[in-house]
């Protein structure tokens, strides 16, 4: 199976590398949400994309906005994993489509949890 | 420390330096929404990773001020110079708390420094009550968006951004193509420049106005970014592995000469052989290149502390910097931050004058500080250029003469220039100077000794009422350096060059006479002046020389201090590959490390600055010898010579050498007599000794002077080399100005020769008639 991770913090994508390569998800990185769309329409397929909220260029937002107008790219599930822990934001992310939400900082179990929930059925 | 903690390090440091730079840029463009985005983004980074390392220190601290940072990105707060500088304070605290977790794995502990910090940021963020109306900071993205639904601010509330509203469309509604070109950016503020170093080049992604992707592999095999960030085309390095290939690249260069010296006779081993001198040749010049940096590593911590400065003093202050990218080996860029800073201190807190000062003075009221960096051959020269008032000569000088630093008359004969290296004298600057911004007891010979250790210079310059300039002139790296390699009781020692001035040969009869006594010391009169000599073979506890064997005084020039090495004689000079030595050689204090020489010996490399204080070479009397050497002002030594029946000056600083020739070596060029010189054919001036034509002796010898004028050599044949010998500038009668071309020598006025009168080569080879330099003057 395949991950892509869209995070601007270097730190959170190496964390999230080394989580999926051992358990042997291939993983693919993109710094802003405009290379993590390109990632999606150009690297894919993707079984699951971890989008951040706030980056520079595009924000995750906006990506997963673009991301579910494309029906392309139904197949992914597209999970925010993000600090911004308000309602406001869990809502409006699940209402524009995302599939689960993830609030940082969080663990291994964790994610593998949320990630399970969402639907990646191949972890 | 586990790589991903490391990792946290290097990116929160990035982020903080990046925040620094924007947060000094607020100052100037307080409403700045790609600024203001920025910096938000630079703390909710940290905030957002050190959740998962459980840094709670470094958490509480981010998340109050991410907060406030919140506020001004959405505009409900207006920047001003109390929320910077609150700004700045959270940053320094946030960087220690990260050097304590580099140094001892823990965040150290400072709980009322934490809370008073928190509560700090907290009162910043009720500040925006008297600044109700924010700054439209939405203007680009706000057009198509939907309103932004701005609430009231709750104090204290959790999280202080507003709610992003439900989007208009419902999921699945028809594309609303890229937000980026649709415009209703919602995070419109955000800045477009990469967080990476390094932008990664993204898959190149078409408009869905376009149907077809170019790019678009049909094999769908289009390679995915891995890991982007700093993985693309740069790769940090470790100081010491960089270190160690420098080592092992001179090791290589040290072989690579005993091979070429060694050379076989079989034609394909020569071939091979200079094949061996590129490579290694590339590959030195490639390490080096692996150890530079640019000089913004240094340069960009001195916005803050402008600000900081001009603050304190109440000045206005706009740093401008020029050439950051300029770059300079590691060791050599940590080594001129501390001289440089201080410089800076000083430009800012002496240099600039207060607002009302300048705008008295017809100055605006900001004043300009210009950092600037540029290469220059083999070295990189940082100016930092204030617009302030000059330095006061008078000043100085009473300083000096309060300091004990110089006697009264001798101030009162002092040129400019002089009075102005006063300043790196130790013990100038050291005690009054004590503001609370440039008095830290150290004082400009600190800088000089910092930058002359590095094989550097420093130069100052003042115009009154203009400003100041202060040049640092420092080499491109340390590992390799040009040195005299000298002998000593059969052993060889390397100096280098930086420091030596001049040679002196002594012959065997001369030594006894030459050398003179008083008390203890052994002196040596250099053009009337007394130099302190040190004789290696005795400072080294080796074989006494016989005392009346042929010797060679090299003239240092160490730390401010400045005496004569006495060797036994000198080698070529070579480019020699600094090694570093042993802990038990380096603690005799003498070397400043070893390298093996192209023959394969070794030689120990001298450290004339520690040789110098070894043997007590004291720092007043050199500085009053080379002050004394220049009462009369505008004072220059000329090499008088005799050319015919005239006699001429020659300023020594241009002449190169004095070669005896005999006349068949002597060629022609056109109607010019040149010389092969180096490789490179030199005109010679012959006008007015008329040797070259006159007799046909092809054995008879002739003298001739190479000076250096400009870029090119020019030779001189002259019939006798009289003297070295100092002399003042003639004044023109009435006018107060020098004259130019005369000079008085020995109380006789003489001409100097103007060498740049000699005309070019080509000119002659035209056949013109080549006007001599000294056809236009006459003995006076």
């Amino acid at each position: 199976m395949r991950a892509l991770v869209v995070d601007d913090s270097r730190f959170i994508r190496n964390y999230l590398h080394s989580l999926f390569t051992q358990h042997g998800v291939e993983c693919v990185e993109a710094v802003d949400g405009k290379q993590g769309l390109a990632c999606l329409r150009e690297a894919g397929p993707f079984s699951v994309a971890l989008v951040d909220w706030n980056m520079p260029v595009m924000s995750g937002y906006e990506m997963l906005q673009a991301a579910r107008a494309d029906h392309s790219l139904d197949a992914t599930r597209i999970v925010m994993v993000t600090t911004e822990a308000e309602n406001d934001h869990i809502e409006a992310a699940l209402l524009a489509g995302a599939d689960e939400y993830i609030v940082k900082p969080f663990d291994e179990g964790g994610l593998f949890d949320k990630l399970r929930m969402a639907g990646v059925n191949e972890l | 420390m586990d790589d991903l903690t490391r990792e946290f390090l290097l990116e929160s440091q990035e982020g903080l330096d990046r925040m620094e730079r924007a947060l000094t840029d607020l100052e100037t463009r307080p409403g700045d929404a790609q600024l203001l985005a920025d910096i938000f983004r630079s703390v909710h980074t940290i905030k957002g990773t050190t959740g998962f390392l459980g840094f709670s220190r470094l958490e509480s601290l981010s998340h109050a001020g991410e907060n406030l940072l919140g506020l001004l990105r959405d505009g409900k707060l207006a920047a001003n110079a109390d929320i910077i500088s609150g700004l700045l304070s959270l940053m320094d605290m946030l960087r220690g708390v990260l050097r304590s977790i580099e140094t001892t794995d823990g965040e150290g502990e400072s709980e009322a420094q934490d809370s008073a910090m928190i509560e700090r940021l907290e009162r910043l963020q009720t500040g925006r009550a008297s600044v109700a109306v924010a700054v439209p900071v939405l203007a680009q993205g706000a057009v198509a968006a939907p309103v932004r639904p701005v609430r009231p601010h709750k104090p204290r509330a959790p999280r202080k951004r507003p709610s992003h509203p439900l989007p208009d469309t419902p999921q699945g509604s028809p594309p609303p193509g890229f937000p980026e070109e649709a415009g209703p950016s919602r995070e419109a503020e955000e800045s477009p420049r990469e967080p990476e170093p390094e932008p990664r080049p993204v898959p190149a992604v078409a408009a869905p106005s376009l149907p077809a992707r170019p790019t678009s592999d049909p094999t769908g095999e289009v390679q995915p970014p891995s890991s982007p960030g700093t993985a693309d085309s740069t790769l940090r390095v470790d100081v010491e592995l960089l270190n160690r290939m420098m080592n092992l690249v001179g090791e290589l260069v040290l072989t690579r000469n005993q091979i070429l010296q060694t050379a076989s006779a079989d034609p394909g081993f020569a071939l091979l052989g200079r094949r061996l001198d590129m490579v290694t040749a590339d590959l030195r010049e490639s390490v080096m290149k692996a150890r530079m940096q640019p000089v913004s590593h240094v340069f960009s911590r001195f916005p803050r502390l402008v600000r900081d400065l001009a603050l304190g003093l109440e000045k206005k202050v706009r740093l401008e910097m020029e050439g950051q990218e300029t770059e300079l080996d590691k060791s050599l860029l940590e080594a001129i931050r501390d001289p440089l800073t201080h410089s800076i201190r000083n430009a800012v807190d002496h240099g600039i004058e207060t607002p009302a000062v300048r705008l008295a003075a017809g100055k605006p009221a900001e004043g300009v500080v210009r950092l600037r960096a540029c290469h220059e051959g083999s070295h990189v020269i940082v100016e930092v250029h204030d617009d302030g008032a000059g330095m006061s000569l008078d000043r100085i000088r009473r300083k000096a003469v309060e300091r004990q630093l110089v006697t009264p008359q001798r101030a009162e004969q002092m040129n400019e220039r002089e009075i102005l290296q006063l300043i790196f004298l130790p013990g100038f600057s050291t005690a009054e100077a004590v503001t609370s911004v440039s008095g830290r007891g150290v004082g400009m010979d600190v800088v000089r000794t910092n930058v002359e250790k590095i094989g550097g210079k420093v130069d100052v310059e003042s115009h009154a009422g203009k400003g100041s300039i202060l040049r640092l002139r420092i080499p491109l790296t340390l590992a390799i350096i040009p040195a005299l390699i000298v002998r000593s009781r059969s052993q060889n020692f390397a100096v280098p060059q930086t420091a030596l001035t001049e040679l002196v040969h002594l012959s065997a009869g001369e030594t006894d006479s030459r050398i003179e006594r008083l008390e203890n010391a052994a002196l040596y009169r250099l053009r009337g002046h007394l130099l302190p000599l040190v004789f290696l073979d005795r400072l080294l506890q080796q074989s006494p020389r016989p005392s009346d064997a042929p010797c060679d005084i090299a003239i240092l020039n160490a730390d401010g201090r400045r005496y004569g090495l006495v060797v036994d004689g000198l080698a070529d000079p070579e480019e020699i590959v600094v090694k570093p030595l042993a802990a038990v050689l380096r603690e005799i204090g003498y070397y400043a490390g070893a390298t093996i020489l192209g023959n394969g010996e070794m030689a120990l490399i001298l450290n004339p600055g520690a040789i110098a204080q070894n043997a007590n070479v004291s720092l007043s009397s050199e500085t009053e010898e080379a002050l004394s050497g220049d009462k009369n002002g505008a004072r220059q030594d000329y090499l008088l010579v005799e050319a015919g029946s005239r006699r001429a000056a020659l300023p020594l600083e241009t002449v190169v050498r004095i070669e005896r020739i005999t006349r068949s070596r002597i060629e022609r060029a056109g109607s010019r007599p040149v010389l092969r010189f180096e490789g490179a054919l030199l005109p010679l001036d012959d006008a007015a000794a008329d040797f070259i034509d006159s007799g046909d002796d092809p054995e008879a010898q002739i003298t001739v002077v190479v000076c250096r004028d400009g870029r090119r050599h020019v030779g001189m044949t002259v019939s006798q080399v009289l003297d070295v010998t100092g002399g003042s500038q003639l004044q023109e009668a009435g006018s107060g100005f020098a004259a130019e071309g005369i000079t008085l020598l020995h109380e006789k006025v003489t001409s100097i020769v103007s060498l740049s009168s000699i005309p070019p080569l080509e000119n002659a080879v035209d056949g013109g008639p080549a006007e001599s330099a000294f056809s236009l003057e006459e003995p006076r």
